[in-house]
């Protein structure tokens, strides 16, 4: 057949098609491998400092929020911002940041705090303790709140006294004064209205805001004239939007990224054995996993219902599937390491079926239909609630919220029936807890509930002295909540960092990341 | 030539123009508005009103869809409404994804559409030949992005050679670039090639049983000479004509590869839009989406045109 | 009809079988299935094929067997559903536009307008004001399937009118409509039939690509494109959990499209 017209001799055609290949194939071989390349640091020259520092990150940056701790800003709001005062992550010591030292007078009411001298915004202005005060008094006020906008509004008076030192007077003593000066950063008065759409960004800390691509990255760039001497080390950051784990994971092991935050238990696996990564997970065991009930909607009205939800949930399998290990059963709010931490109590809800499908029968709502609405970060967990509560009668429905819904049904607190969500502050003085966070807050919580009872037994635990009081205080207050459960939590878990050539990175007790003494190797 | 064009245009303006209109008005029209889809059953009317107003969703809907509309054509696209930033930048950088993964997949349908086309035209021995038509066969029936997955699993699991998802633009870093585009680039323009070559196939049969080859043939030109010199050249113009058909299909095809290989291109930015409702960036990259269809339709069309006599003249009389 | 000789085909009789076996498989996912798709088993998350899972366990411990039959369940219902509904409106759309001269006009207009829409662009749409989940599928695949059909009916009646038969009637006095169902449209059922079983294979890709792009039916309700799109993460550790569903959706669209060529080609020898 070899001379049949128009055919090409079989040695041509492979010749052609190889040629083709090879096309294709440029820069697979041959060409460093994206996927074994060493981490490789791209910005530095040789003989000078720092080099360029690639974070991933799994959600989108939104600058909106970034006066309160979240997982979307936590790796970028602590370079560009300072806050007046930092705790020591185990210790909880007051150390300084913009204030070197602070003063407190007539009995826990006046606070004086004295500034740090030659910080400038990254505009060139001078920062002055008349920025502490608009600081302040802006994140009273703003909207969508300042989580401890409760505390500012106990504000009296902010007073510029000069412009080293600014006087803070209180109109009752305050305990967590510091708590809320570690979380709050300082904004700049000229851009502060633009800090909402990320337009203008402009704060005092070691890196200035560069270029933002919504969804995409964010450019942060070595501030020169950043107070503390010869920091930062690093020439710049630059924070990489990679929303599916995968592709995080195989751009830290290709040398992409050099820190990629809030990895899953099931990645951790990919790297854990290799000792060219560190995975570090945080110790602040802060995050709690939580659902609630609006009690408002029928029959979540019934606090017998709500308790038997609690009854019919599987916390140890949470813990154990989802988070494999990495997290523990907790009904209450407290983690370990909070003074408020009791173990019986947050054992209460142990998991028993066939109480909660009795009570539920005697609230004569077995078999109702439910709306379980779900944050979209433990929508696994919530698939196993769901399970859970079929398991005890009721017919749920689950519906995983988008960020904006989410966002929106915060602000407004309509939940159609139960939610779950994530919050923080379990790792630090109560008090945060249960004035600041949203689901558990004595007033205004996602949940709609409002008791005097409640209140009550919050203040005391503000007022109790001397360790005994406050303990009873403590238990007090738990107790309270799990019985009325209109929002327990699940489990506590910790978010996990991997690094891969990185030194002197660190993270704040309110898990930001932090990266002023941090170089690349 | 030109006044083809002119005659295709107002049919193409005309249907961008509806789309833009229907596009638009789903959000308007729709039962509940998307402020108290957002907010859900629970909500309080006053809430929702405030979520609109914030939103811009309480201005008469003409002047809403004329300072839509403007944005559009001008590119001062606003802000998002979810995160707040500048949507034309977003979708700037997104397009540059998209189109470098357009083109590069628009190269795999080249190369394997000439190597699928040649080699089934010519290959006449029974199992290579039968092999060919089995491969061509099962890549036609294979959706894109399970290919992508079978990619995936195979060359960056089994055999961990590439990454499995991700972008280094490869304008930035070629080495590396090239090996995050690769498997999504063939993953995409492996189907198209294989439709190419089909087509490629039937058209150098035709060219190949012509008298005209067997008298070269005869004239002692050697088989390859006729293949490259005169059976070839004589069927590339329809083939690009499909090739520039299937590049709409591959825009489509774009923005599921992207979810696979999580490549953030536009397709991503349209996913992300959609799961955050974000309505805003889901309209406008809708409109722009509708407006590449109708170009690569239309230039596509001119191709054809250019190399069929018979179409020019139609829109000529 | 020329049906049972598109049968006789090698590829129409395997596509045939495929389609056959899968449908059949996820007619009876009730009493095949060894669990309950959605039940959750404690302690057995992302297991391997073993004696009791046949294709292992998912990330919340469910049988993937059983999520697979009632996958393939939940993808004929959408196409039982869909792809007659959007035939119906193909027919009527097309049937419409040889009525009048301005309607075919006007026909023509909307079904560019379809046309310039990618599917996935027009699922993206109607997910973000719908919300993702069955109906946003279903409507999805009817409206993906009309233009075609529109086209083809228009064209088989344009053609059929001027057949010998047809002009034939009109002598006799037969009115539009009793030549349009009595003579017309039986004749262009072998097109429509062909073009079912095409819409049918579409229909099973749509619903993958609209699931990987977090459009489709969701959780805990199993579908061939969920089950790919919840299994992706785990590929690594669990590849059965997304290979399953992979191999059915590849063989029903591969089996039905095979079928409708082998169809087609019986078709076509007349």
């Amino acid at each position: 057949m070899s001379n049949h017209p128009g055919q090409v001799p079989r040695r041509d055609f492979l010749r052609w098609s190889m040629a083709g290949m090879a096309l294709l194939g440029t820069g697979v071989s041959g060409c460093t491998s994206a996927v074994e390349r060493e981490a490789r640091n791209k910005g530095a020259r040789a003989g000078s400092r720092g080099g360029r520092l690639v974070i991933a990150q799994g959600t989108d940056i939104i600058p909106k929020t970034v006066v309160n701790q979240s997982a979307q800003n936590a790796t970028w709001r602590r370079q560009v911002f300072n806050s007046l005062i930092r705790l020591d992550r185990k210790t909880h010591e007051i150390l300084p940041e913009l204030a070197t030292a602070w003063e407190t007078s007539d009995g826990g009411r006046v606070i004086t705090l004295t500034l740090r001298d030659g910080v400038t915004w990254h505009s060139g202005r001078p920062f002055t303790a008349d920025d502490v005060r608009f600081s302040m008094e802006f994140q009273r006020d703003m909207q969508p709140p300042f989580a401890f906008a409760w505390l500012l509004k106990r504000l009296a008076e902010v007073k510029a006294v000069d412009p080293r030192t600014a006087r803070l007077a209180f109109d009752e003593p305050v305990n967590n004064l510091f708590d809320a000066l570690s979380l709050m950063i300082l904004l700049d008065r000229e851009s502060a209205k633009e800090l909402m759409t990320g337009a203008k960004v402009i704060g005092t800390g070691p890196f200035t805001f560069g270029e933002y691509r919504q969804g995409t990255s964010l450019q942060l760039d070595r501030y020169a004239k950043y107070w503390e001497s010869g920091r930062p080390d690093l020439d710049g950051v630059l924070v990489r939007v990679i929303t599916k784990p995968e592709a995080r994971m195989s751009a830290l092991r290709s040398g992409q990224v050099h820190l990629a935050t809030g990895v899953g238990p099931m990645e951790l696996k990919q790297v854990e054995a290799d000792r060219k990564f560190t995975v570090t997970p945080y110790d602040t065991y802060s995050s709690g996993v939580y659902l609630g009930c609006n009690v408002n909607a029928d029959p979540l009205k019934d606090k017998r219902v709500r308790q038997a939800i609690h009854y019919a949930l599987d916390r140890r399998r949470i813990s154990d599937e989802i988070y494999r290990g990495k997290a523990t059963p907790n009904a209450t709010t407290w983690s370990a390491g909070s003074p408020a931490y009791n173990q019986r109590l947050a054992d209460h809800y142990a998991r028993d079926l066939p109480r909660a499908r009795r009570m539920l029968e005697e609230s004569g709502v077995g078999g109702a239909e439910l709306v379980l609405e779900s944050a979209q970060a433990v929508s696994k967990a919530a698939e196993i609630v769901e399970f859970n509560l079929r398991e005890a009668g009721l017919r749920p429905q689950l519906r995983v919220l988008n960020a904006t819904q989410q966002q929106e049904r915060i602000e407004n607190r309509t939940f159609e029936g139960m939610f779950m969500g994530q919050h923080g502050y379990t790792n630090l003085s109560p008090a945060n807890l249960l004035y600041s966070a949203m689901p558990y807050r004595t007033t205004q919580n996602l949940f709609n509930f409002a008791s005097e009872q409640y209140e009550r037994l919050a203040a005391a635990t503000l007022s109790a002295a001397g360790k005994d009081e406050q303990r009873a205080a403590y238990d007090a207050v738990t107790a309270f909540v799990l019985d009325e459960a209109f929002c327990c939590d699940l489990v506590h878990a910790t978010p996990t960092a991997v690094t891969t050539g990185v030194s002197n990175w660190d993270y704040s007790v309110w898990d930001d990341v932090l990266l002023g003494n941090s170089t690349v190797i | 030539m030109l006044s083809y064009f002119i005659r295709r245009l107002p049919t193409a303006a005309l249907t961008v123009i509806l789309t833009s209109v229907v596009v638009f008005l789903l959000v308007g029209l729709l039962p509940g508005s998307p402020a108290s889809v957002i907010l859900g059953e629970q909500a309080d009317p006053a809430a929702v009103a405030a979520l609109e107003e914030r939103m811009g969703l309480d201005r008469p809907l003409l002047w809403q869809y004329t300072d839509w509309a403007r944005g559009l054509i001008t590119g001062d696209l606003g802000a998002s409404y979810v995160s707040g930033a500048p949507i034309a930048e977003t979708l700037g950088v997104a397009a540059g994804a998209t189109v470098e993964l357009a083109l590069a997949s628009l190269v795999v349908t080249a190369v394997t559409g000439a190597a699928f086309g040649i080699a089934a035209a010519t290959v006449r021995r029974r199992v290579p030949q039968a092999l060919l038509r089995g491969a061509s066969a099962l890549i036609f029936g294979v959706p894109e992005y399970v290919l992508g997955i079978l990619l995936i699993l195979a060359f960056a699991i089994t055999v961990r050679l590439l990454p499995a998802g991700g972008r280094e633009p490869l304008l930035a870093d070629p080495g590396i670039g090239i090996q995050y585009l690769a498997m999504p680039a063939i993953a995409l323009g492996l189907h198209s090639g294989v439709v190419v070559g089909r087509f490629l196939e039937t058209e150098l049969r035709g060219q190949l049983e012509e008298e005209y080859l067997d008298t070269a043939h005869a004239k002692g030109v050697s088989a390859r000479r006729v293949l490259w010199r005169h059976a070839l050249p004589n069927a590339l113009p329809p083939v690009i004509t499909v090739l520039g058909v299937r590049v709409g299909h591959l825009l489509g095809g774009a923005v599921v590869i992207e979810a696979v290989f999580a490549w953030p291109g536009l397709g991503q930015v349209l996913a992300n839009a959609v799961a955050n409702h974000d309505y805003l960036i889901i309209q406008d990259l809708v409109v722009y989406f509708v407006v590449v269809f109708i170009a690569v339709q239309l230039v596509s069309d001119l191709i054809h045109a250019s190399l069929d006599p018979r179409v020019r003249l139609d829109g000529e009389a | 009809m020329r049906t049972p000789r598109a049968l006789r085909s090698p590829g129409g009789a395997a596509g045939a079988a495929t389609v056959l076996v899968l449908v059949a498989a996820g007619l009876l996912a009730p009493w095949l299935s060894p669990y309950a798709p959605d039940f959750q088993q404690t302690g057995a998350v992302l297991r391997g094929p073993s004696a009791g899972h046949w294709f292992g366990t998912d990330d919340l411990g469910r049988d993937v067997l059983s999520r697979l039959l009632y996958g393939i369940r939940q993808d004929v219902i959408i196409i039982v559903l869909a792809v007659p509904l959007s035939k119906a409106i193909g027919i009527a759309i097309g049937l419409l536009a040889t009525t009048h001269k301005a309607a075919d006009v006007l026909v023509q207009r909307v079904l560019d307008l379809k046309l310039a829409f990618p599917t996935v662009i027009l699922g993206a749409a109607l997910a973000a004001f719908l919300g993702p989940g069955f109906s946003t599928v279903l409507i999805v695949i009817v409206i993906s399937g009309i233009p075609v059909t529109a086209r083809l009916t228009r064209t088989a009646v344009l053609t059929e009118r001027e057949r010998g038969y047809v002009t034939g009637a009109r002598v006799v006095g037969a009115s539009r409509t009793a030549i349009l169902v009595t003579h017309i449209l039986p004749n262009a059922v072998d097109a429509l039939v062909v073009n079912f079983v095409m819409s049918a294979a579409g229909a099973v890709f749509l619903e993958g690509a609209l699931s990987l792009l977090g459009f489709g039916i969701q959780p805990p309700a199993p579908s061939l494109g969920g089950m790919i799109e919840k299994g992706l993460p785990y590929l690594a550790e669990q590849h059965w959990g997304v290979l399953a569903p992979i191999a059915v959706l590849t063989g029903l669209v591969i089996g039905l499209n095979l079928l409708g060529d082998a169809l087609n080609a019986a078709l076509r020898r007349g």
